[in-house]
């Protein structure tokens, strides 16, 4: 007969991703971060941090995949993410739905101590163009993630972020609140009844099966 | 200081009736106990960039005008409000004027001789070298952000710092003395606790017109009275001389207490706090070099004694980008790989499709590493893009080095 455990074991949750074995593929990429990391000390020990919870919440959730990483001085890196995209190819289009980003996120070493804008650390690279209210218009298709991110918040958080914004789970369309609103005609088209029913893009969580695979 | 930059050296006022004859600064000067022969000479070379001029570091730099002293660079983006009045040593006539012109006008009046800068700028927006000149700093600002920033700097350079802070509820002034000795000296954000972090996160806000330089600080006003402002301001022009002419016992890395309820002052040691997110880094400075741009990345990491083949070096050119590909009309991204200059969205034309290359931010660094720039860094710096270069720094990690050409609107 199994006893029952006298203190409750802590649920795992995004807390525990340090303790996630990463299978053989992502500890090689750990491995090359850890041998081209620069900058301070602290820095670089944050950087491989960051990125070791990255590939863990890779292995995780089976909605990412690292396409390029550069840990020489700030985090940069290359990310494709299973997530609906809102895109709008001809201005009176049809909204079409692409099923990945890929995401081209900036980790800078002034987050440590200062608060950051919202739109400095996610790009999307493709698909294009965007049509999100939190999506820049111009070419650089920067998304917003709030009007100032905390000292310190982690890239798992930003990437939890992102999901949100882009599934529009999370969502901020007032035109008139320069916070939070890249793109005020996407704000405008959003809002209309007939494409405001279309939001959340999907009601799914990041990470799915999260007890299973752990 | 970058020509640039929004920094003007404030001319001697026009005297109707002809000029009235300015007196010493050292007429007045008492004779310190155990203080230098030569004092009034060391006040007349001294030059003391402050950060924020209102309610306690607008009387600061008063008081440091009357010193005599060489040069005095004012620090303050802000303009004088009605409420000012309150607390600002001003009149209503400057209200809706910037602290910084105003006050910069003040001190010319007072002392001519003195070399007069008036920045509107935040400090973050200050040239990468703006504190390598300066002998002391001032920091008399409520804005958190701003604190962190100037300590940051002031280790960078090993610039002793008396930051003046008062706070009304509790009638207290607080003047620290930050030595800079060496990077295991405090800094401000030493002290920050949880309170201080959440405050910064309350403080910053941005907008999202994308741009990334239209940063709303949400700063609460000082809330004091003028003459505890006064107070703080005396009390932290006393730790300038006595930092200055090195006038009784060290009061470096010290903080000095004052409360108005108890009437009681309390001195006490600032330490370096081991867990201090900041960057506590101090960077050589190597002599000038007449042309900077002739330079390659190579070169200065060999002058700096770095291998510049190592992945740790890094380098940044003050003003530039190092902009590694972009996109164009064609499928694939293009190559650009020099230095544009920062802020600029567009690095050339692609040879195939003849459209603009459109910068991507993920492509475009401030900071390059020397695998980056691989076989470009054997080339002239003018080459790669930043002939105008005027600052460049590097670092391998744990050293860094900053390299200037000369200038002439340095602190003189």
């Amino acid at each position: 007969m199994i006893s029952e455990p006298k203190t409750p074991v802590p649920a795992r949750g995004l807390h525990t991703l340090g303790e996630v074995m990463l299978d053989e593929p992502l500890r090689e990429l750990l491995e090359f971060a850890r041998a081209t990391c620069g900058g301070p000390a602290a820095w670089r020990q944050r950087k491989l941090v960051e990125v070791r919870e990255l590939l863990a919440l890779a292995q995780l959730s089976g909605r990412l995949r690292l396409q390029w990483l550069d840990v020489a001085v700030d985090l940069r890196a290359v990310i494709e993410m299973r997530v609906p995209v809102p895109c709008l190819p001809k201005p009176d289009g049809a909204l079409e739905i692409a099923p990945l980003a890929v995401l081209g996120v900036i980790y800078r070493q002034e987050v440590l101590v200062s608060p950051q804008p919202g739109f400095s650390f996610v790009q999307i690279l493709a698909p294009g163009p965007v049509w999100s209210a939190s999506v820049s218009g111009d070419h650089r298709q920067l998304l917003c993630l709030g009007t100032s991110l905390p000292v310190g918040i982690p890239l798992k958080e930003i990437l939890l972020l992102t999901y949100g914004a882009l599934t529009m789970q999370t969502v901020q369309l007032d035109p008139r609140d320069s916070a939070g609103v890249m793109n005020p005609a996407a704000a405008q088209w959003w809002t209309c009844a007939n494409n405001l029913k279309k939001i959340p893009l999907s009601r799914a969580p990041f990470v799915v099966s999260s007890e299973a695979k752990l | 200081m970058p020509e640039h930059a929004p920094i003007i050296e404030v001319q001697p006022p026009r005297r109707a009736g002809g000029n009235v004859a300015s007196p010493s600064a050292a007429a007045r000067l008492p004779a310190f106990i155990a203080g230098p022969a030569d004092a009034a000479a060391k006040l007349g070379a001294l030059k003391v960039l402050t950060i924020g001029v209102g309610s306690v570091g607008g009387r600061v730099v008063l008081h440091l005008a009357r010193l005599g002293l060489a040069s005095l660079w004012l620090i303050d983006p802000k303009r004088f409000k009605a409420e000012s009045i309150l607390t600002h040593d001003i009149d209503p006539r400057s209200v809706g004027k910037f602290k910084a012109q105003v006050t910069a006008r003040r001190c010319k009046a007072i002392s001519p001789a003195t070399r007069v800068f008036a920045g509107r700028v935040r400090v973050e927006d200050l040239p990468v070298d703006a504190f390598a000149d300066a002998d002391l700093v001032v920091l008399a600002t409520d804005n958190l952000a701003a604190e962190i920033e100037v300590g940051r700097r002031c280790v960078r350079f090993g610039k002793p710092l008396v930051q003046a802070a008062v706070h009304g509820d509790t009638l207290t002034v607080q003047v620290r003395v930050f030595g800079n000795a060496d990077q295991q000296s405090p800094c401000p954000a030493c002290g920050f606790g949880e309170g201080e972090w959440r405050m910064l996160n309350d403080q910053v806000r941005f907008s999202c017109d994308g741009s990334g330089a239209a940063l709303v600080q949400g700063a609460l006003p000082t809330m004091s009275v003028s003459s505890l402002c006064s107070l703080a301001a005396d009390l932290a022009v006393n730790q300038v001389l006595r930092v200055a002419l090195a006038l009784g016992e060290s009061v470096l890395d010290t903080c000095l207490e004052y409360c108005g309820y108890t009437n009681r002052s309390v001195s006490s040691r600032l330490v370096r706090n081991a867990r201090c997110p900041a960057e506590h880094a101090r960077w050589r400075i190597a002599p000038e070099i007449k042309f900077l741009s002739a330079c390659s990345p190579a070169d200065l990491s060999r002058v700096a004694g770095f291998d510049p083949a190592s992945a740790s070096t890094a380098f940044a050119v003050e003003g530039f980008n190092w902009v590694e590909s972009g996109m164009c009309r064609c499928a694939l991204p293009q190559a650009v790989r020099c230095f544009v200059p920062e802020a600029r969205q567009r690095a050339g034309r692609c040879s195939q499709c003849r459209s603009s290359i459109r910068v991507q931010p993920i492509f475009e660094h401030q900071v390059v590493s020397a695998a980056l720039l691989g076989a470009a860094a054997g080339q002239p710096l003018a080459n790669l893009g930043a002939a105008a270069a005027r600052c460049v720094w590097l670092s391998n990690g744990d050293e860094s080095v900053l390299f200037r050409a000369p200038h002439d609107q340095r602190l003189p």
